[in-house]
C-alpha cells in the first residue's frame, strides 16, 4: 500500500503521466523482455540506507519514472518495464524503480525476475508492506510455500488487517496441507471482507477437501454469486453436487462451468499477449466478444473503452461494438452502442447503413428512415452510380 | 579466511542422500540415439519425442527394450520413411543388445508410441506402433521376430497417435486397442516458425492451442490379428476432440470391466466408463479427474495409476506443464477422484517442471509406493530469461516419506536433460525396478535402481507376479492381484499401458519392506475366477497359471 501511495505522489507531482517516447519502442520492449534482470546495475553498499519513500525524487528521475508508471497504468507492461529498466541503469537500485520493475516482471508472470528484484528492494526498504506482499505473491506463483509464507507473516506482523496477506497466508498453509489453519485464515478475511469473491471461492474448497460438502456447497454458491462469471465457483459447485448426489444440478453448473472455462482460457492468453503487445487490436476485440458473449458486460465494456480510446471515432470499430452487442442480446449496451455510432462517426455512410439495420431491427422506424436517408446522403455518388 | 570457512560449512553440512538410480546406458545398451525433427524445434510435431517400452518378446522373462524413433519434417516433406522402431533384446542381468534380422522393423511415417498385448493370442507379446500417420502392427513369432501385419490390421485413418493401450473391453477374451490421437498437424498448414505464435513474450512453434484436436480411436479386436473400428459403436472418443497424450487402463469403478483414462495437453482430460455393454460413457467431469482442482485444465502428459492410500481404490498421477503442478488424483467413495497434489507434497516443487513418463511404484520396496517423473520442457526458448523453467531440466523421484507425503529429490545424478517418455521394470532381475527413458535429441537412458544394493536385503523383498490366463487373454490385461503381507497389503491391477508413449510387461510388482513372504495372494482373474494362495515366498517372479476350475 505504501509503494502504491508512493506512486500515487510521484505522478501527482509531475502532473500527468508522460508516455514512452515511441521511437524503437518495440526494439525497446523487446530488449527489456530478453534482459537478465541479474544483469541490473548494482548500488554501492547502503547508498539507499537512508531512502524514504516520501521524499521526492531528483527532477529527471521523477519525469523517466512518471513514464514508467504511466506506461504501466495504461497496461503497457512491456514498454513500463524498458522505462523503469533504463532507470534503474541510471540510478542502480532506485528503490521505486526497483518495485515497479519487480511488479511488471509479476505481471507477465516472471516470477523469479520479480522475485530478484524484491529481494533487492527488501535490502533497501524492509519495511514496505507492499513489495513484501509481493514478494509473497511472488514465492506463491513459484510454489516456494514456505517462503510464501514467511513474508505473508511479516506483513501480518505490522498490518494485521491486510486482507491480501492473510488470503495469501492461508492460501500457503493449504498448499502444505494445513487445511482448518488455512480456513482460520480464510474466515478471517471474510470477517473483514464478507464480499471477497476469491476467498469464498477457497473456503468452499478447503470445505470439500475436509469432507464438510454441505458447508462447502453454501460457501461455493455464495462465490458464485460475487463473481458469476469466474468458472471456478461453478467447476466447485458441480463437483461438489456430485459429492452429494445431485447428479442433476451438477450437470447444469458443469453447462455453464464448460461456457465460463473456454472463454477464460482465452481470455487468459489474450490478456498475457497484451501485455508484451498492448496496441494490437485483435486481441482487445476478441476480448470484448468473450467477455459480452458469457454475459460480462462490466468487463466487455472495460475493454471495449481501451480498444476505442486511441481511435474513438473509427467506424470499423464502433460498428464492431454494436455488432458485438446485438450478437450477445444485450439490449441496452446495444442501444448505447448505437447512439455512440450515430454521434461519433456521423460523416460516415458505412454508420448509418449499419444503424438503417439496427433500427429497423429493434422496430424503431423513425430512425430507421432518418439513418436511411443519411445513408443515401453520404454515399449519393455511389448510388447514383449505382443507379 | 573466507575459504577456510566454507571448507568447514561444506564438511560440516549433511551429505546429500546417495541417488537411488544410477545411469548405466553406457554399460547396459551403448549408445542409442533417437531423432525428433531438428534442434530448433519449429514444429510441434518435433518436440513429443519417440515412444519406449519393457517387455518380454523371447519367453526369456528378461525385459527387452523396444524404442520407437521418429524422423525430421524434411524427410516427411520427401516423403522419406521415418527412423525404424529397433528391439534390444535383454541377456537377463540388464545388458541390451540388437534384437537382429529377425526382429528388424522398417521405418514408418513417424514413431511416436507404442503398445504391448498378445493379440493373437499365440501366447507372445505383439506391438502395436503409434506414428504421425497410420498405426502399425508387429506380430511376435513365437519369440523368433517379428512380422509386421499393418496392412491387415484393419487400423484405419492417418491420423497422430501417441499413446495407446491393449484393453479387452467387451470381455471377449480378445485384446482391443484405444489409440490416443493428438492433433490434426499437416505440413505446409501449420506456420512455420516466426508464424506469430509466443509464449511468455518469446516466438515459438505454434501449438497446441488454436491447432484441431484429432478424436481417439478405439480399435475391436476380430481375431487372428484382425481389428475394426468400433469408435462410434462403442461412442468413443468426443468431439471437439482434446489433445490426447496419455492413456491407461483401470477398472476405476471396480465393476469388474476395465475404463480408461485419457491425458489430454491443454484440455481436459477424458474418463472412459465402461458401461459394460460393449460402449462407453465420458464421465471425467462427473469423477473430478477431467481438470485439476481449480476447475482449470492442465497439459496432461504421462500417467501413473496404482493405489497410493491403499484404499483398494487405483489413483492417477498425471504430469503436466511448468506453470501447472504435477497432479495426484485421490479415489474416494462413490467413484469420485479428488486432485489432492499440494498437500501430498507433489504440487508444489512440480511447478516449474514440465512432466513427462512417469509411474507410481515401490522403487525402495518399503511397502509404500513412490514416483517418478521425466522432465524436459518443449520450447528451447525455455532457457531463455524469465520463463521460470528451462528447456533440459532434473528428473526427479517422489519418494512417500509419510502417508501420502512425498519428498521430491533428484531422480539420478541431478544433470538436466530433455526427457520424454519412460518405461518401468526390473531389468537386471534383481528385484527392484529399473527405468528406460527417451532423451530428447539424444541417447536412450538406462537408469539402474540400487535399492537392493543400498538397502539392508532383510528390509527390501519384493514379489512380482505374471498370470497366464486359460484361452484368450493370455496374459490378463485386467486382471487384479492382492497382496497381504506382514506389515501391509496392496492390490494392482495387470496391465502394459500407463506413462507417457509407452508400454510395460504384463506383471504387477509389489515391495514387501521386512516381510520374507506374502501371507496371501489374490487373483481376480478376468473370466471372473477367483484364486487365493497362502505363504508366497518372497523375492521371486512368480507366474501364475489360471485354474481350470
Amino acid at each position: 500500500m505504501i509503494a502504491a501511495l508512493l506512486v500515487f505522489a510521484l505522478v501527482s507531482q509531475s502532473g500527468a503521466p508522460e508516455k514512452p517516447p515511441q521511437v524503437d519502442l518495440a526494439a525497446r520492449v523487446a530488449a527489456a523482455l530478453t534482459r537478465d534482470p541479474a544483469t541490473l546495475p548494482h548500488a554501492t553498499e547502503g547508498k539507499w540506507a537512508q531512502w524514504d519513500a516520501k521524499q521526492p525524487l531528483a527532477e529527471t528521475l521523477m519525469r523517466a519514472f512518471a513514464a514508467g508508471v504511466g506506461a504501466y497504468q495504461q497496461g503497457e507492461i512491456g514498454p513500463a518495464l524498458a522505462q523503469f529498466q533504463a532507470l534503474l541503469d541510471l540510478e542502480p537500485d532506485l528503490p521505486p524503480a526497483l518495485y515497479h520493475a519487480g511488479l511488471c516482471y509479476f505481471r507477465l508472470r516472471r516470477y523469479k525476475d520479480c522475485v530478484t528484484l524484491l529481494e533487492r528492494f527488501e535490502l533497501a526498504a524492509p519495511r514496505e508492506v507492499g513489495a513484501t506482499r509481493m514478494l509473497g505473491h511472488a514465492y506463491y506463483s513459484l510454489g516456494r510455500y514456505g517462503e510464501a509464507r514467511a513474508q505473508y507473516e511479516q506483513v501480518l506482523a505490522v498490518a494485521s488487517d491486510d486482507t491480501e496477506a492473510r488470503r495469501g497466508l492461508a492460501l500457503s498453509r493449504m498448499r502444505v496441507g494445513e487445511l482448518d489453519e488455512a480456513l482460520g485464515e480464510l474466515d478471517r478475511v471474510l470477517a473483514k471482507k464478507p464480499d471477497h469473491a476469491d476467498a469464498q471461492t477457497w473456503k468452499a474448497q478447503i470445505l470439500f477437501d475436509l469432507g464438510r460438502s454441505e458447508e462447502a456447497l453454501a460457501a461455493a454458491l455464495r462465490a458464485r454469486e460475487l463473481d458469476p462469471f469466474e468458472p471456478k465457483p461453478w467447476y466447485l459447485v458441480g463437483q461438489i453436487q456430485l459429492d452429494l448426489g445431485r447428479d442433476e444440478d451438477a450437470e447444469a453448473a458443469r453447462a455453464r462451468f464448460d461456457v465460463l472455462a473456454r472463454a477464460s482460457s482465452e481470455i487468459r492468453s489474450l490478456e498475457a499477449l497484451l501485455l508484451t503487445e498492448p496496441r494490437s487490436t485483435k486481441p482487445l476485440r476478441r476480448l470484448v466478444e468473450l467477455h459480452a458473449t458469457i454475459g460480462d458486460v462490466p468487463r466487455a465494456k472495460e475493454w471495449l473503452a481501451r480498444l476505442l480510446a486511441p481511435a474513438p471515432k473509427d467506424v470499423e470499430l464502433r460498428i464492431f461494438a454494436l455488432d458485438t452487442w446485438v450478437a450477445a442480446g444485450q439490449a441496452d449496451a446495444a442501444l448505447a452502442a448505437a447512439l455512440d455510432l450515430e454521434r461519433e462517426c456521423a460523416s460516415e455512410a458505412r454508420a448509418w447503413k449499419r444503424l438503417e439495420a439496427y433500427w429497423a431491427s429493434v422496430r424503431d422506424r423513425v430512425r430507421q428512415v432518418q439513418a436511411s436517408e443519411r445513408f443515401l446522403r453520404l454515399s449519393g455518388g455511389a448510388a447514383d452510380q449505382g443507379k | 579466511m573466507l575459504f577456510v570457512a566454507m571448507f568447514l560449512t561444506v564438511q560440516e553440512a549433511a551429505p546429500p542422500p546417495a541417488p537411488w538410480f544410477v545411469e548405466r546406458a553406457a554399460e547396459c545398451l551403448g549408445s542409442v540415439p533417437t531423432v525428433c525433427g531438428t534442434r530448433a524445434k519449429d514444429y510441434i510435431l518435433e518436440v513429443d519425442g519417440g515412444g519406449i517400452a519393457l517387455a518380454d518378446f523371447d519367453g526369456d522373462a528378461a525385459l527387452d527394450l523396444v524404442v520407437v524413433d521418429g524422423s525430421t519434417i524434411e524427410r516427411a516433406s520427401k516423403d522419406e520413411p521415418g527412423y525404424p522402431p529397433r528391439l534390444f533384446l535383454n541377456d537377463g542381468k540388464g545388458k541390451f543388445r540388437p534384437a537382429g534380422e529377425p526382429w528388424a522393423m522398417s521405418g514408418g511415417r513417424w514413431g511416436m508410441g507404442c503398445a504391448i498385448g498378445d493379440v493373437d493370442d499365440d501366447g507372445w507379446l505383439d506391438l502395436v506402433v503409434t506414428q504421425w500417420g497410420p498405426t502399425r502392427l508387429f506380430l511376435n513369432q513365437q519369440g523368433k521376430g517379428f512380422v509386421e501385419a499393418t496392412s491387415s490390421a484393419g487400423f484405419v485413418g492417418s491420423e497422430w497417435g501417441t499413446s495407446a493401450a491393449f484393453l479387452d473391453y467387451d470381455r471377449d477374451g480378445k485384446l482391443d486397442l484405444a489409440v490416443v490421437n493428438y492433433l490434426d498437424f499437416t505440413i505446409g498448414k501449420i506456420a512455420p516458425p516466426g508464424g506469430g505464435c509466443s509464449w511468455k513474450g518469446f516466438p515459438v512453434m505454434c501449438g497446441p492451442e488454436g491447432l484441431v484436436g484429432q478424436r481417439d480411436r478405439l480399435y475391436r479386436n476380430l481375431g487372428g490379428g484382425k481389428f475394426t473400428d468400433a469408435s462410434a459403436a462403442a461412442k468413443f472418443g468426443e468431439e471437439p476432440a482434446g489433445f490426447g497424450l496419455g492413456a491407461t487402463t483401470f477398472d476405476y469403478d471396480g465393476d469388474g470391466d476395465v475404463d480408461l483414462f485419457v491425458g489430454n495437453d491443454s484440455t481436459p482430460n477424458n474418463l472412459w466408463e465402461n458401461q459394460g455393454d460393449g460402449t462407453f460413457k465420458e464421465v471425467g467431469f462427473l469423477r473430478g479427474c477431467s481438470h485439476d482442482s481449480n476447475g482449470r485444465e492442465q497439459a496432461s502428459m504421462g500417467i501413473g495409476c496404482a493405489d497410493v492410500d491403499g484404499d483398494g481404490r487405483e489413483d492417477l498421477m498425471v504430469t503436466t506443464f511448468s506453470g501447472e503442478n504435477n497432479s495426484l488424483f485421490l479415489s474416494k467413495r462413490d467413484k469420485l477422484f479428488r486432485e489432492s497434489s499440494f498437500a501430498a507434497g507433489i504440487g508444489g516443487p512440480s511447478m516449474p517442471h514440465l512432466g513427462w513418463g512417469t509411474a507410481l511404484a515401490d522403487l525402495d520396496l518399503d511397502g509404500d509406493l513412490d514416483s517418478f517423473v521425466f522432465n524436459g520442457h518443449v520450447y528451447p526458448q525455455a532457457d531463455n530469461p524469465g520463463t521460470d523453467t528451462s528447456y533440459a531440466q532434473v528428473d526427479h523421484l517422489y519418494e512417500q516419506t509419510g502417508k501420502l507425503k512425498f519428498t521430491m529429490r533428484p531422480l539420478s545424478d541431478g544433470v538436466p536433460r530433455v526427457s520424454r517418455a519412460s518405461s518401468i521394470g526390473d531389468v537386471d532381475g534383481d528385484g527392484d525396478l529399473d527405468l528406460v527413458a527417451i532423451q530428447l535429441d539424444g541417447d536412450v537412458r538406462v537408469l539402474v535402481n540400487t535399492a537392493r544394493e543400498r538397502l539392508p536385503k532383510e528390509r527390501t523383498h519384493w514379489l512380482a507376479v505374471e498370470l497366464r490366463a486359460k484361452g484368450a487373454n493370455r496374459f490378463a490385461l485386467g486382471a487384479e492381484v492382492y497382496v497381504e503381507w506382514e506389515g501391509g497389503t496392496r492390490g494392482a491391477e495387470v496391465r502394459t499401458s500407463g506413462g507417457y508413449q509407452a508400454a510395460i510387461q504384463p506383471r504387477v510388482h509389489f515391495g514387501l519392506g521386512a516381510a520374507a513372504s506374502a501371507k496371501k495372494l489374490v487373483v481376480r482373474w478376468p473370466s471372473g475366477k477367483q484364486q487365493t494362495l497362502t505363504d508366497v515366498a518372497a523375492d521371486r517372479l512368480l507366474v501364475i497359471e489360471e485354474p481350470k476350475e
